[in-house]
Order: structure tokens, then sequence, then C-alpha cells
């Protein structure tokens, strides 16, 4: 069996940690109090960094298109408002703003 | 079952089944009277060189940490972060300092509350058979040591010990610090784990005091807070699980990792109730890293399964594959949930039904001239479907002991079955409770921890981690019952309710459930609350009312699943109360304030949510707007559903609730939980069926049991009423029964079509 992954740079969450800090999406979620029981969340932040890579500001739909994870937790509006806040304070951190 | 289990072990047992079936028969009064102490730490709780232990459910340590012991698992309610908060508040407490641990299993943390909410008893009744059930139940909640998480009880369980543990330890520090400073306690003051003494400028924080505030002893007596002097509880206050979430390092049981470990794959008897009859393993076994094949039988908690035993779970579940199983399907190979529902139909109208409620003359009182309302309304069975996969790793040596790892909602009930499945007195058991992946109910069986241990107990010496798949969940989860129920009422020339007739035929959860851990108890004797919980005790004014079960057995194990009773008989009473307010020609909010009369608490968060859904201004064009009103676990929730059709397809796309569970420790986890179970009802509302055909469920994973996702995820907004400390209700559940009842009402008000069959279909 071929690995679909061989070859190719896989990204999880343990390596988003920048040093001491937290990634600004992880920080986004813990501002957000997103995650309860907390087993979908790595998988769930980890397509809100493929999303916010793609685009820098996304619309509700573009949040809707991209994360089709399933939280049987029900955590989606926090994530929502999470994904949100990462990309305003991302391209503050940026200076666009 | 084993018959060689040690005696204290088997009594136990009995004593489990004898209280989930209600009785209490079997204690000896001078038990029963004895007051529990829930402060003198037990022995169970270990303590570092560094740490002092305050009461059983604090350790102090020398740098000030405060590490608050936590005897309810975490599965996402947030529950060790309000537990060592309520702690924390009565101590004083530095906030940054607080720690929580896993308790250890020991009777001195058992769950009481759980077994006192399950008589099936109006509130306000308080006669003595009433009062004695209570009390019994209560007790033997206490004496049975059972450490469960669920019932949406722990606040309402650890409220007072936990408070005066933190007082008891505040008081210890005090003593301690006077002592020190050579002053009287009270010219000291204790702010964020810091006592001074202002007049000489001494001070001295909680770590420097904890070796001699340990050698003060437990004060019995002590006075608790002023809630008007809270500084924690009552705000938002940042969840302590929440850091490990989002960096990966929170451990979930299906994260033990320990070397030298092996991985199990399983498939079990795809029909309930069957067996293996033969298995070819030949080629299973030549497959490299595999180091067993092997079948093993059902018990009363666990169905008869083959396993893979390997070095990497894709190695056992690539070398299952190729083990040819012949099964022997037993009794139940033709069951069909659809004859199974044409059966309780029929029974909706004739037969014999045990009564949980009755009240007037509803006979007499459905002579006038009104109205007559009737409705048939019908759920299905439904998976809980928890995000981590069923899982369990243990271990059993051949020294005499056995040490298991799971995500499990009753810890003392893995002790107890991990030691009769390895023949060994449970104090020769060790549990570890990781974070659960999710647990609803689901995660109070033991039928992993059953078979983990039976596999564990065959590789004498060899960690094994068993991981079900998600298509093994969802084929043989215990499931929300199936039930069906018809409401027939009466109205007068004003359209009040003059009667009111309510019949539910189901399975019993509890019945169930005891079946499975002690079948020898198993008894359809005392009546379980949970197949009429949420229909026989409305605090609706119904002055003539029969509100009757007819209890159904099955081969379908049904468990309990967020809400349990409510989540079902919600829909049925909410749904029929919308159709009365119809016939009536009542708008559905004032139909209800009007049954709300003798109800001033759950009028007003009905109030409240009409408020703030705009319920009098109409709609936008295009949307239908709802209304349902559901008390729970001692909480009382009203919910206002929009909805839209667009391409033919139903959106929820906004639900305002109010809740009121008396006093909300912990506000942001309120919402959350809110949130949290108004997803989960409206998933079962829109897409929730389990179906068995052949004696076999026909779903098995997420794309024929769908979910609400982000883009079908209602806007949710929450509002908050506290009405006192003395209605502290539970919160992690009582969110859900409401909603679909919600959504089913605006969908009528939307299109005319009412709805009595969940889930939804247009």
């Amino acid at each position: 069996m071929r690995h679909a992954g061989l070859g190719k740079r896989v990204a999880t969450i343990e390596g988003l940690r920048q040093g001491d800090r937290l990634h600004p999406i992880q920080q986004a979620w813990v501002d957000a109090q997103a995650p309860q029981c907390g087993y979908c969340q790595s998988g769930m932040i980890m397509a809100a960094v493929a999303l916010l890579r793609a685009n820098a500001s996304p619309s509700d739909a573009d949040i809707d298109a991209a994360i089709t994870n399933v939280c049987r937790c029900g955590t989606y509006a926090r994530i929502r408002r999470a994904v949100h806040a990462a990309a305003a304070n991302m391209k503050k951190a940026r200076g666009e703003e | 079952m084993t018959s060689s289990a040690p005696r204290n072990k088997r009594r136990r047992v009995l004593l489990i089944g004898a209280g989930l079936v209600g009785g209490a028969l079997a204690i000896g009064a001078y038990r029963f009277y004895r007051e529990r102490d829930r402060l003198s730490p037990p022995r169970a709780l270990r303590a570092t060189a560094s740490e002092t232990v305050l009461t059983g459910w604090i350790k102090l340590s020398t740098d000030g940490t405060v590490t608050v012991q936590v005897p309810r698992q975490e599965m996402g309610q947030g529950v060790v972060s309000t537990l060592a908060l309520i702690v924390a508040e009565e101590m004083d407490a530095d906030p940054a300092l607080v720690r929580f641990e896993e308790a250890p299993v020991d009777p001195f943390y058992a769950n009481a509350t759980i077994l006192g909410d399950a008589v099936p008893f109006r509130a306000e009744d308080m006669s003595t058979l009433a009062q004695m059930n209570r009390v019994t139940q209560f007790k033997l909640g206490e004496m049975l040591g059972i450490q469960t998480t669920g019932g949406s009880t722990s606040v309402r369980d650890a409220w007072h010990p936990m408070r005066q543990a933190g007082a008891a330890a505040r008081a210890m520090l005090l003593q301690a610090a006077a002592a020190r400073f050579g002053v009287t306690r009270d010219a000291l003051t204790v702010a964020n784990g810091v006592i001074e003494h202002k007049a000489s400028g001494k001070r001295a924080t909680f770590g420097e005091l904890a070796v001699e505030a340990g050698k003060v002893p437990i004060p019995r007596e002590v006075e608790l807070k002023d809630p008007a002097r809270f500084v924690l509880l009552g705000k938002p206050q940042p969840r302590l699980d929440i850091p490990p979430k989002v960096d990966g390092s929170a451990r979930f049981g299906i994260d033990t990792r320990i070397p030298g470990m092996y991985f199990a794959a399983i498939t079990q008897c795809p029909v309930f109730g069957g067996s293996v009859a033969a298995l070819d393993a030949a080629k299973a076994k030549a497959r490299k890293g595999v180091l067993d094949v092997f079948d093993i039988p059902a018990t009363s908690t666990s169905a008869a399964a083959v396993v893979v035993v390997a070095e990497h779970y894709w190695i056992a579940r690539a070398a299952l594959a190729e083990v040819s199983i012949r099964w022997n399907e037993g009794p139940n190979a033709g069951f069909d949930t659809d004859a199974q529902r044409e059966r309780y139909e029929q029974l909706l109208g004739q037969g014999d039904a045990r009564v949980y409620d009755r009240a007037g003359d509803v006979a007499a009182a459905q002579g006038g001239n009104g109205k007559r309302v009737t409705a048939d309304y019908f759920v299905p069975y439904l998976a809980h479907a928890t995000m981590e996969p069923i899982n369990c790793t243990a271990v059993v040596r051949s020294a005499g002991s056995c040490e298991v790892w799971v995500g499990h909602q009753a810890p003392t009930l893995v002790k107890w079955f991990a030691a009769r499945t390895a023949n060994l007195d449970s104090s020769r058991v060790t549990v570890h409770t990781p974070y659960l992946g999710g647990g609803f109910g689901r995660r109070f069986e033991v039928d992993v921890v059953v078979q983990a241990v039976m596999i564990a107990k065959r590789l004498t010496d060899t960690l094994v981690q068993l991981i079900w798949s998600r298509e093994e969940d969802m084929t043989h989860d215990v499931y929300r019952p199936m039930a069906a129920s018809r409401l027939r009422a009466a109205l007068d020339a004003d359209g009040n309710v003059v009667s009111w007739q309510h019949r539910i035929v189901s399975q019993s959860c509890t019945g169930s459930l005891t079946a499975r851990l002690l079948p020898m108890a198993a008894s359809d004797l005392m009546k379980d609350k949970t197949t009429s919980e949420g229909a026989f005790d409305l605090a609706y004014a119904l002055p003539n009312r029969v509100v009757e079960h007819v209890l159904m057995h099955e081969p379908i194990p049904v468990g309990y699943w967020r809400s349990v009773g409510h989540s079902l008989n919600a829909f049925f009473v909410e749904s029929f109360v919308d159709e009365c307010a119809a016939a009536a020609g009542k708008d559905p909010v004032a139909f209800r304030t009007a049954l709300l009369r003798d109800a001033p608490r759950h009028r007003k968060v009905l109030e409240l949510v009409a408020e703030k859904a705009g319920w009098n201004t109409p709609p936008p064009a295009g949307v239908g707007r709802g209304v349902a009103f559901a008390e729970s676990f001692h909480s009382i929730v009203a919910q206002v559903a929009e909805v839209e059709i667009s391409n033919g397809v139903l959106r929820v796309r906004r639900v305002v609730c109010a809740v009121d569970c008396g006093f909300a420790v912990n506000p942001d986890i309120v919402v959350a939980q809110m949130e949290s179970a108004i997803v989960f009802g409206l998933t079962a509302a829109l897409h929730g069926e389990i179906t068995v055909k052949a004696g076999r469920v026909e779903q098995s994973n997420f794309p024929s049991y769908e979910m609400v996702r982000l883009a079908s995820a209602p806007r949710i907004e929450v509002h908050i009423v506290n009405s006192g400390l003395e209605h502290l209700g539970g919160i992690g559940e009582p969110g859900t029964p409401p909603i679909a009842p919600a959504v089913c009402n605006a969908l009528f008000r939307l299109t005319g079509k009412r709805i009595r069959s969940l889930p939804i279909r247009l």
C-alpha cells in the first residue's frame, strides 16, 4: 500500500505553537472558550489553519465550505467566532489594519 | 457472571441492581442513619512531600498551588473547572494557582444525588411514600459509593461538601496564621491566597502556611460565604481544561501510550444476542505483527466478538478483515424496527399500562362540549456517536493485579467489572480516567472494559488497547429508546385544557442497564422514572390528567442518552401543547403562560424567551417561529426556534434560549452547555434515526447517521435567569429537550404541517 502522505510535509496541532506563545488561531480558540470535550478540536484548529492560509479574511460561507468536521459537542458557533477573531488578529499583526 | 467473585463485591453489585430498580430493602438501618463524612481525607488520597492535605478535596503545595480533587469526569461540560472554582471561592484562593486532579476511585467521592433524583414522584409530592423513596435512594447512593458523572448532578452533588471543604481549609489556614503571627483569627483578612494582619503588616501566602495548616484539625462547623460576597462564582471564568485542548496535550483514553503495548481490533456479532459459531484465523495470524486472534464470548454487558491483537492498530484492523467468521445469529435474526413500530402503535390504544401520575377525573372532564384534540407521535432509536471511538486499555498482571485506562462516566463500575472479569478483588484494580472524548450517557457502559479485560486476562502481563471502529460503535451502542406516544385533551369553551391523557410505549433504560450490570436483579417491579420524566411531572396546570407507560422488552439494548426520557417526552408534550393552542385559537406563548398559572418561576423563563426572540413582532417573510418549554434536571429552559426552507431543505437559522438553573456558577459554561445541548438535540430532530433490519443496525458511520455541522448550525442566543441558590439545577442536559418541538412548532407556523414523527421529513 502506498501512503498518500509519502514525501509530503505534515503539520499537526503539536507543531503549531510558536515557542512559548500559542499560534494566533489557538489563542482565538482560548479567547472564545471554544472546546468542550475537545476531541475534535485539533482537527478543527488545523482546518482553520489551512483555511486562513488560503484565505486571510474568510466570510461565513467560506468557513462553512472549508470546515466540514463534525463536533458532537456543538461548538460550531464558537469556532466560527474564533476563526473570524483569528483572521482579524493575524491581519493586525501583519500591519494590514 | 462468575460465581467465584469475592462475597463483598457480589453484595455491592447486588446493591447496584437494587438501587437501579429503586429499592433499598437490603440495607441495615444502622448504616442508613449514619451521617456520611464528606471532609476527612480518604485513605486513597495520596500527596507528595511538598503537599499538605486539607480535607479530602484539597491538596495545598508549599509553592501555593491548590490542587482540587475532582471526582467527576470531564466530558466537555466543564465540570473540572466548575468544581475547582467552588473550592477556590470558599478558600479565597488565588484562582491562578488553582489546579484540578482526577480524584481517586473511593466511596468518599460517590455521587448520591444521581440516585436521589431517580424516584418517579412529582416534585411537589411530599407524601410519606415519595419522601421515603427520596431519602432511601439518596442514602443508597451514599452507601453504594459509586462515582458517576451523569444526570446533570455534578454541581448539585458537590455544592455543599466542596464549599464546606474550601471553607474548612480556609479556617485551617487562618488558625495557622493566627498562631504564627501571635494574633487572634478575627484580626486577619484573607484574599487571593494571602492572609494579612493589617495592624502589624504581617502577611503570609497559603503556600507559606501549608505545613502548619495541615496540623490543624479539620473543623466540622464552618461558616460558608454569603453568596453576595462571591468573587469568582457567578461570573464567567476561563476553563482549566481549554489550554491543553488547543495545543494537543490533552490526553483522552485513546491517547494512552505505554511502551510495549499492543492494540486490538474487534468485530462483534452483527445480530444482537448472537455468538461466534466458527472462525478461520490462519491467514490473519500469519500477518506480520499479529500477536493473537481469538473470539470472546458474550456477557450480560458485551456482545460476542472476534479480536485481533497486533503491534499496531492498523495491522490489527487489516488482519481482522482477513478472518473468516461464521456467526450463530441466534433468536433475533428476524428483528425489524418497522414491525416494532407497528407493535408500539397498536399498544397506544389497547392493553394495560402503568400509571405514573393521575389527578382529578379525566372521564368526567371530557363530558363538556369543547374541542377534543388527539395526536400520536413517534421517535426512533438513536445512537450516541461520541467523537472519541470507544476504547479501553488494560493489563492483567500475573502477580494478581489489573490496571485499566478508560474515559468513563462511572470509574467505580469500571473497577468492579474489571475485577469481576479478571477474577480479582476490586482492591487489586487500578483505574485511570483520562478525558472523555464525549460521553452523553454512552460512556456509562462497561462493555468495552469487560472486553478489554477479557483480552488482557488471556494475554497476561501484556498491555492491550482495544479500539472499536466507529462502525462497531454505531451498531453496538445502547440506544435512546424508540417510543410511541398518544396524547388526548379536552378543551372547554374558553380553550382551557380540562382533560389530559398521555400514554407512552417504550423500553426502560434503567431496566435495560440493570439487566446488563446485574441480570439477576432485573425486575419490572419498580417503575423507571426515566420512561415518563418530562411527561408525568409537568409544571402545567392540568387538573384532570392521567400519564401512563407501557413497558416493552426488546433485544435492542437501550441506555441513557443526553437528557434521557426528557428528550423524547418534551417532543411529545410540547408538540401537543402547540396543537392544543392551535385548536383553541390561541397564541402558543400565551397558551403556555396560562398553563403555567401556578408556576411563576417557569412563566418568567417563558416570558423572557418570548421577549428576547421578539415573539410579538412578526418574523421576516419566509421564516417560521416556534416555541417550546421543558423543565429537566431541576432547571427550566424555554426556546424559540426560527426556521426557513430553502431549496426544499429545512434550515434552523436562529435559536433563542432562556434558562433558569437557579444560580449560574460559571455563566459562560451555562451558555456553552445550552449551545451544545441545542445542537445535539437538533442533530436528532433533523437527522437521527437508527433502524434495525434482520437483527442488524442499518446505519454504520456519519454518511448514514448525519450530524449538524458548521454550515447547518443555527445562531444561538442564551439568556440566563438566576432565581436563587435554593433552585440550583443541572446544566449539561436541560438544553436538549425543547429544541425538537421548538423546531417542529416553527415549521407548523411556516407551513401548516405538523411533524409527529422524528426525524423531520418535509
